[in-house]
């Protein structure tokens, strides 16, 4: 059930983050949960691992310490201890994800996204950067990506809005106009 | 084709694209977390509405936002699914789900979404957006149902009358004709589209076969009744959301002619499979479900679709503060316009306590109840008499139907009630006998073939024949030659009398023109003579 999951990973996103302002670790914590997020994903046997119910908890626990101890915080250490000790060792992907979200939410960064058909160069960088501080007044969390796809312009994402203003989208548009009018 | 100048085509490009602005907009968009079985749910889409729409794959489909949820929102798609995939972008749009409805559409077969599937080309002509999801008229905008709609049907016309603006249902097991009474109350319209005066008449077909809906259409167009008809059609093979949102396209059809000031008449054919769909969707939402597995709200689908039958106040001025109007047809807003519903529930042997039909059953303003055991025993249309009623339709009835008529369902439900005594075949008394053979004849008076509706003057005159007996003479199996030979002597020598009736006059003179033909025609009738060469 994926939504199920879904709910569960905020859950104990949002109470590791709680714990992460109590401490003092926010940033500390960031950086921790990008790390396991970019682990899990680059190594998906891990997760089947975790996953598995024949592998007992206290292996799943060692290897857990065995991987991480010394690398991230102690409290994040005992923290994913905590979720394989209660079986939930297989969302530790899904809750790391869940985090960086989290984390963003709580300090009102937004993230976007450009995406083009070329790479750009700093002058278009700076544009869209400029054009997405007067839409949002939050701060930005940049990110580019190049999708030949889009045959030409860019397409700019802020959280859940967009600005499409790619050759592709227009093509469409023109199609659309033509086989309506 | 070489004199063909580039220039020209130019120009001809430009005068097409003429409206097009490649200005770009700031959209709100969301992802796909996952899609199937029509259902997807979304990730982002912050600021959507209930019930709005959304596009997909570059307006390739729409879907309707049904949920809301904390963190994802669940939508249902009107279209096929597997073009979606999980995380493509999806876009507001900003506006619910409508439909474009105009005069255009008469005569035409469209879809849920009003798109046309008749092969017949676009739509051409003025369309005005009507929302598929609207609130009823207020009270204040309402009058009393108090103008009849004829159905064509002898025992629905005479015992259980339907108003225009009235909310009617037609149930019974399957194989009972419920259609065919629908259909036919729609080709009985025609007379009013001649006369100047059209109910415009909705036929929504929910989960049907393709080959049924088809067959309804031939039909109605050798009756030529398409000119004053559209029909809705969402067959077996759609989408659930689009076989549970059809309902909701037919009554945004038939409000766009009710709020104008005209007639409309809606058949739901069939509201229980309608209930099936919109189940389906419930549960593959997620939404817990209560008895017989239905959703809490079946009851408030239901009710907030027949609500909006009504009959609308005459007087324009109200009309046009009523509530909830769209803007696409403010200013054509007049009053006195009805919508009538007719919706269609099926049951399952025989069983009315379910939990859809007791549902419905209570919404409307009455049913007709159809059995299948009349059906096989040869009385067609099925009506159970005794069962069947219609609460508001009596104030709407004409004078002289119901001068004549008055007596008819009392005196029939009598008669059913001793024909199950006279089964033991005891000896009856003089007037037991009396009633049972006045029953019979009544019976074989309300019988009447399909695709063939009897206008209100003619049924008044046969009718009064059976109530006062005047045909007691006449064995069983010649009652329904009697009457063709009886209506078609009416229309030779007494046109102006059936006009008269058909206005609404029932008098002491015309009382006396039906005794005298009555009793010119019944010696041809009463013994073993031939009856076709004399009644010739």
């Amino acid at each position: 059930m994926p939504q199920r999951s879904h709910i569960l990973n905020k859950r104990y996103a949002r109470a590791l983050l709680s714990l992460a302002v109590e401490n003092n670790i926010l940033e500390r914590s960031y950086r921790d949960m990008q790390g396991i997020y970019e682990v899990f994903k680059n190594n998906k046997s891990l997760g089947i691992l975790f996953k598995s119910p024949v592998i007992r908890v206290s292996k799943k626990q060692n290897i857990v310490s065995q991987l991480f101890k010394n690398k991230v915080h102690p409290l994040i250490l005992r923290y994913m201890l905590i979720i394989v000790r209660k079986q939930r060792g297989n969302l530790l992907e899904g809750i790391s994800n869940a985090y960086l979200r989290v984390y963003k939410e709580y300090l009102g960064i937004e993230q976007v996204k450009l995406t083009t058909a070329v790479p750009v160069d700093d002058t278009v960088r700076a544009r869209a950067l400029e054009a997405a501080r007067k839409i949002t007044p939050h701060e930005i969390e940049f990110e580019e990506s190049v999708d030949p796809d889009i045959i030409g312009g860019f397409i700019l994402n802020l959280g859940d809005k967009q600005f499409n203003a790619s050759v592709k989208h227009r093509m469409q548009r023109i199609r659309k106009h033509l086989q309506n009018h | 084709m070489s004199d063909i100048k580039p220039s020209e085509i130019s120009a001809i490009l430009r005068q097409e694209m003429a409206g097009f602005s490649l200005e770009t907009e700031l959209e709100e968009t969301g992802t796909v977390l996952q899609v199937g079985d029509g259902i997807a749910r979304i990730y982002g889409l912050g600021n959507a509405w209930a019930g709005e729409m959304i596009s997909c794959n570059d307006e390739e489909m729409t879907g309707v936002v049904l949920n809301l949820e904390e963190d994802n929102a669940g939508i249902v798609l009107l279209g096929e699914a597997r073009n979606l995939k999980e995380g493509d972008v999806v876009k507001r749009t900003g506006h619910i789900v409508s439909v474009k409805v105009g005069k255009a559409l008469l005569g035409r077969v469209v879809n849920t979404l009003g798109q046309p599937i008749d092969g017949k080309g676009k739509i051409e002509g003025p369309l005005y957006e009507m929302p598929l999801e609207r609130k009823a008229p207020g009270v204040i905008y309402r009058q009393p149902v108090n103008q009849p709609l004829q159905t064509g049907i002898k025992a629905i016309d005479a015992m259980i009358p339907i108003g225009r603006g009235q909310r009617e249902l037609i149930i019974g097991d399957r194989q009972t004709g419920k259609t065919a009474i629908a259909v036919d109350t729609i080709i009985s319209q025609r007379e009013c589209y001649e006369k100047g005066e059209p109910v415009f008449c909705v036929y929504v077909a929910i989960g049907q076969k393709g080959s049924t809906v088809a067959n309804i259409v031939e039909q109605l167009e050798k009756h030529g009744a398409m000119p004053y008809t559209v029909v809705v059609a969402a067959s077996a093979s759609d989408p659930a959301a689009m076989q549970f949102f059809a309902p909701f396209t037919g009554a945004a059809i038939g409000e766009f002619f009710r709020d104008t000031g005209r007639h409309a008449l809606v058949i739901y054919d069939d509201l229980s499979k309608q209930a099936v769909s919109y189940r389906e969707v419930s549960l593959l939402l997620r939404r817990p479900p209560g008895r017989e597995a239905y959703p809490g709200d079946i009851f408030y689908l239901h009710s907030r679709l027949l609500e909006r039958a009504a009959r609308i106040i005459s007087s324009d001025d109200i009309a046009r503060k009523m509530n909830d109007i769209p803007d696409s047809i403010r200013d054509m807003v007049k009053g006195g316009g009805s919508l009538t519903a007719l919706p269609i529930v099926e049951t399952q042997a025989g069983d009315v306590s379910a939990y859809i039909p007791t549902n419905v059953i209570s919404i409307t303003d009455g049913q007709i109840f159809l059995e299948s055991n009349l059906f096989n025993a040869g009385v067609r249309p099925a009506i159970n008499v005794g069962v069947s009623v219609s609460r508001v339709g009596g104030n709407a009835q004409m004078k002289a139907m119901k001068k004549v008529a008055g007596t008819l369902k009392i005196d029939q439900a009598q008669y059913r009630e001793l024909e199950a005594f006279a089964k033991f075949g005891s000896d009856l008394d003089p007037l037991t006998k009396k009633i049972l053979d006045k029953g019979a004849r009544n019976m074989e008076i309300l019988k009447q073939g399909q695709f063939n509706p009897v206008p209100v003057e003619e049924q008044v005159v046969i009718l009064y024949c059976g109530t006062k007996g005047l045909l007691m003479d006449i064995p069983l199996d010649k009652i329904k030659r009697f009457e063709q030979a009886f209506i078609k002597s009416l229309r030779e020598t007494q046109s102006g009398l059936l006009a008269r009736i058909k206005e609404g006059y029932w008098d002491e003179d015309n009382i006396g023109v039906i005794n005298k033909t009555v009793e010119t025609l019944l010696p041809g009738f009463t013994g073993d003579k031939d009856v076709l060469s004399s009644s010739a």
